[in-house]
Formats: structure tokens, sequence, C-alpha cells
């Protein structure tokens, strides 16, 4: 069979979604799983990364039928689940740290290491917005990120206050030489 | 691990508003960068996670080093650990599986450090009555002594980074527990349970997550820990549980004009005052009306604070750390009363 999409290639991958009961069957070359993937052609209803990464470790090819039912419900237990989670293609990725997958992550509803949320953070996005909300974190701030922040504070002022002096600006300048001696004091 | 006699343990003692708040309590989830989150972690792994936060607190010059213990949770008996559960001190999940994991506990057990929990570090802090602000002090200051060295896991916009994406943020869980019998028993709780979602706060049986109430206690914490800060979400508790407060209040004013709610009462006092024989579950259901009694006047001779001591006192594992690990239930039963009879000899109807 001839992968639906490009029409060249040979179909190597079968994919099966069933959202809410909506069933669709896609038979394409890896090629094209891979593209529509990368560039969300799945839509909404793929809005959330799993599935492929189990077919990664089996050379992709004829890859398995999946049900998105029996998905749902093996991550009904996780926080990705709470949201209709639906089987995807991913690259196969792990993470550097700790060579999680995408896929054990949302099966398991834990994140890996902390470095996951940086290499995972495109996919992880969707479950913590439905978590949390549109929310940036307020509050308290570890002692190194209060200290990076605070570097570059300085770093931003220094780069005012040497436009202030090249425009003889000496009101300004002096307001900010003060608050980079107090920064750095 | 038995508890020290010597030392007063937070739970003795009355906090505020104990006539419905029996307890407080933070929680702040942490991580280290470079290691994979507990789950995941081998036995290597886990022992030199528990060493380094182990070192980060005990190794500083703060005051703070000496009065903690720190404990590798495989070394102790099922029966001791069991005894920290019911204390409220660790997880049933870290108790299930001790393998890799350590506590750092502190002398009156107002602070217990988990190590390799569902995170690298979960640091608590308990307090009796309402004391949400002076138990938040404490695990802040715990939290900024042990970053300094192990410069936990965080991201700009992620805050703290957790294993469970649920903490993200602050990685603060904050809740008091609150003796709600009276609106329990009218149906007062029921419609404010209802609500509590829509602001952000959460409320459960006493044990945590999935657990039934027992004897009427139920914990109220806040949900939401990204977006908004520690000392909002405190605030927000705050204002919370001061409504249930009230209106707990009202519900007990209520209830205790019943001549049938005042001889429950007096009838449980008499049971413990008798009894040769009690039963865990039967004390935790006495323990409900008990507690009414001693708060609301109806019961003299007791403290709120030597009532919580006695209610400690005869749980099982506790029974069995200080009677002898080898006690089935029966002989538990026989203890219990006894030891219920002395603490309540003194005591009185009003």
């Amino acid at each position: 069979m001839l992968c639906e999409k490009c029409k060249k290639n040979e179909a190597n991958a079968y994919i099966k979604t069933n959202v809410n009961g909506d069933v669709h069957e896609y038979h394409l070359c890896s090629q094209c799983a891979a593209e529509m993937q990368n560039s969300g052609e799945f839509g909404s209803m793929f809005n959330f990364s799993s599935g492929f990464d189990a077919f990664s470790g089996m050379n992709s090819l004829f890859a398995p039928v999946m049900s998105g039912f029996d998905m749902v419900s093996s991550l009904l237990s996780s926080p990705f689940g709470s949201f209709g989670a639906m089987p995807t293609l991913t690259s196969g990725k792990r993470c550097s740290v700790c060579g999680s997958d995408f896929r054990s992550i949302a099966d398991s509803g834990k994140v890996g290491c902390p470095n996951c949320y940086t290499e995972f953070r495109g996919r992880l996005a969707p479950t913590i917005k439905k978590l949390h909300g549109n929310s940036a974190h307020c509050g308290k701030h570890s002692k190194v990120t209060t200290q990076e922040s605070k570097e570059s504070e300085t770093a931003s002022l220094k780069k005012q206050l040497a436009e202030a002096v090249k425009n003889e600006n000496y009101e300004l300048a002096a307001e900010l030489r003060d608050k980079i001696k107090a920064m750095e004091a | 691990m038995s508890a020290n006699n010597d030392i007063k343990k937070w739970y003795e003692s009355e906090g505020e508003r104990s006539d419905v708040v029996i307890s407080t309590r933070i929680r702040l989830a942490r991580n280290l960068n470079g290691y994979p989150f507990p789950h995941l972690m081998n036995q290597a792994q886990m022992k030199e996670v528990c060493e380094k936060v182990r070192d980060a607190l005990t190794g500083g010059n703060s005051a703070l080093r000496n009065s903690f213990r720190y404990v590798e949770a495989d070394k102790l008996s099922t029966v001791a650990l069991a005894s920290l559960v019911e204390r409220h001190l660790i997880s049933p999940e870290f108790a299930s599986a001790p393998q890799g994991r350590a506590i750092l506990l502190m002398e009156d057990e107002s602070v217990c450090i988990m190590i390799n929990e569902e995170d690298h570090v979960r640091i608590q802090v308990m307090g009796s009555g309402m004391q949400l602000e002076k138990a938040y002090d404490m695990a802040d200051k715990i939290d900024t002594l042990l970053d300094e060295t192990l410069n936990f896991a965080f991201d700009e916009e992620l805050g703290y980074l957790t294993a469970c994406p649920t903490n993200l943020g602050t990685g603060m869980r904050a809740s008091v527990m609150l003796h709600l019998p009276a609106s329990e028993a009218d149906g007062t709780l029921r419609r404010v349970a209802a609500n509590l979602g829509k602001i952000g706060a959460a409320i459960r049986g006493s044990y945590g997550e999935g657990s039934r109430s027992t004897g009427a206690m139920y914990q109220i914490s806040n949900q939401v820990t990204l977006g908004i800060s520690e000392k909002d979400t405190l605030s927000n508790l705050t204002d919370i549980t001061n409504q249930i407060i009230s209106l707990e209040k009202k519900s007990r004013a209520n209830l205790l004009g019943s001549e049938s709610y005042q001889d429950s009462v007096w009838r449980a006092l008499g049971l413990l005052k008798s009894a040769r024989v009690m039963s865990s579950s039967e004390f935790a259901e006495l323990y409900s009306a008990l507690r009414v009694g001693v708060a609301e006047g109806l019961i003299n001779g007791m403290t709120l604070g030597s009532l919580s001591e006695a209610y400690e006192s005869v749980q099982p594992a506790r029974l069995m750390e200080q009677y002898g690990e080898t006690m089935n239930s029966s002989q538990r039963d026989r203890k219990r009363a006894e030891i219920l009879r002395e603490a309540f000899k003194n005591t009185d109807i009003a």
C-alpha cells in the first residue's frame, strides 16, 4: 500500500486514533508520518504526543495497531491523561540526563528529571497549561536563579549607564550608578 | 523509631483555634539537578542524594544543624515506620518502599524532611492548631539553608521543578487538619466542599489523598501551585479556613443545644473512664465527641493539648513501639483502655 499522503513511498506506519468514538486510520510512510507530526498537521486531535516513541524501538516498520481507547485508559491515572491524551508520532527523542522518552513520561504521569522540563518543554506545555492555566511562576526563587537574574539585571543597568553617559544625561547616569552600586554591594 | 520522651512534641501542645483546627502542615517539594527523579533512580543514586541532603543540613553552620536526626528508612522496623505514618511524619507510600530513602527529623518532630519520596526532598513542617505563617517561615528557612549547597532545580517560568507537574511552581502544599463533626452532621460541610474546588482548595480525609474521614477529621489544602505566590496561597487558605471554622462553630451551637448530643459526649467520657477493652476504631469515633466536649466546655479537667497527647499515645504502632512489637490486637485494645482510663481519670462532666 502506498502512503496516503505522498502517494510515492510504501506505507509502513499504521496509526489508528479514536477520539470520543471518532475513529481515524492513517497509512503513512515513516517520512510523512514524522513530517506530519512535526508540522502539527494532526491538529488538535494529536495535540498530545506519545505513541510513536513506542514504535521507534521496533524500527517503526509495521507498527502495531494502537487503539486510542487503550491509550486513554492507561493514561487516566496520570495528569497527562486527564484531557484525552491521544497517541501520535514522536521522534523518539530521549532526555540527555535521565534517558526518558516522552512516552514513558506520559505513561507514568511523572517527569524523568528536572532536565526533561527543558528537553520536552513544548510537549509538556499542554499538560502544564491544563493543570495550571496560562500561569508563570511567582513566589520564591532558588538561590542560583536569584543570583543569575541579579547579574543580568546589573548588566542591563550598566548598558543603560553607558548609554546615559554617551548622551550626557548625567542625572540619569548618577541614578543608575547608585542602583548598580546598591545591587553589587 | 520510638519518639524521644524527654522532648515535648509539637502535637502535645495546644495551638490557636484548637477547638476546630487540629494541626497545620506545610510541605515543600524540591529536587536536585543532574539526577533522575526518585521513581527512576537506582540505589547508588538514591544513596548519593540522601547523603547530599543530609550533609547540606548538618554540615553547615546553621543553628538548625544540631536539632536534626538522620535516619535511613530501611534501618527501621515495620512498626517504627508505621508509627511515623501515624504521626503524619512520613507518607504511607514512603513507608511502603523504604529502600534508598531517609528522613531528617527534628527533635520535637515539628519538621520531617523526607528524602527520595516522590521528589528528592520534601520539607514538611507541622504545628498544632492554626499556624500557617509560622510553619511556612520554618519551611522557608530550611529550604533556603538546603538551597545554599544543593541548588534546587528551578525554572524562571515553571518555578521549582517537580516529579509530578501538579506541584510545579512553589512546590508548596499548605494544609490544615480540621475537626468538623457538627458541619458534617448537619450537611453544611457537603455544601462547602462542593465549592472549595472553585477557589483552588481541596478537602480530604485525614490521611491525605484517597482516604476516608474518621471521626470527622478533614484536611483542607491548596490545589494550585503555579502562578500564585506562597504568601497569597497562605492568605487564601487562611480565609477559607476561617470561614469553615465559623460555619462549624455555628453548627456546633445548634448541635450542643440538643440533649441527645450532650448525652453522646458524656457517654463517650463514661466509656473511656470505665472500659477495659477499647479498639482503635471505637476510640476514633469516641474521640470526635470527646474533642467537642473538651473544646466546648462539656468536659472539665482536660485540655485539648493533653487530649491530643492521649490520642497519639494509643495509636496501634505507637503502642507496639512502647510496649512490645509482638503485641496482638486484643493486647493492644486492653493496653489502650488502660492508658485512656489513666488519662481521663481526673475529668468530669461540666
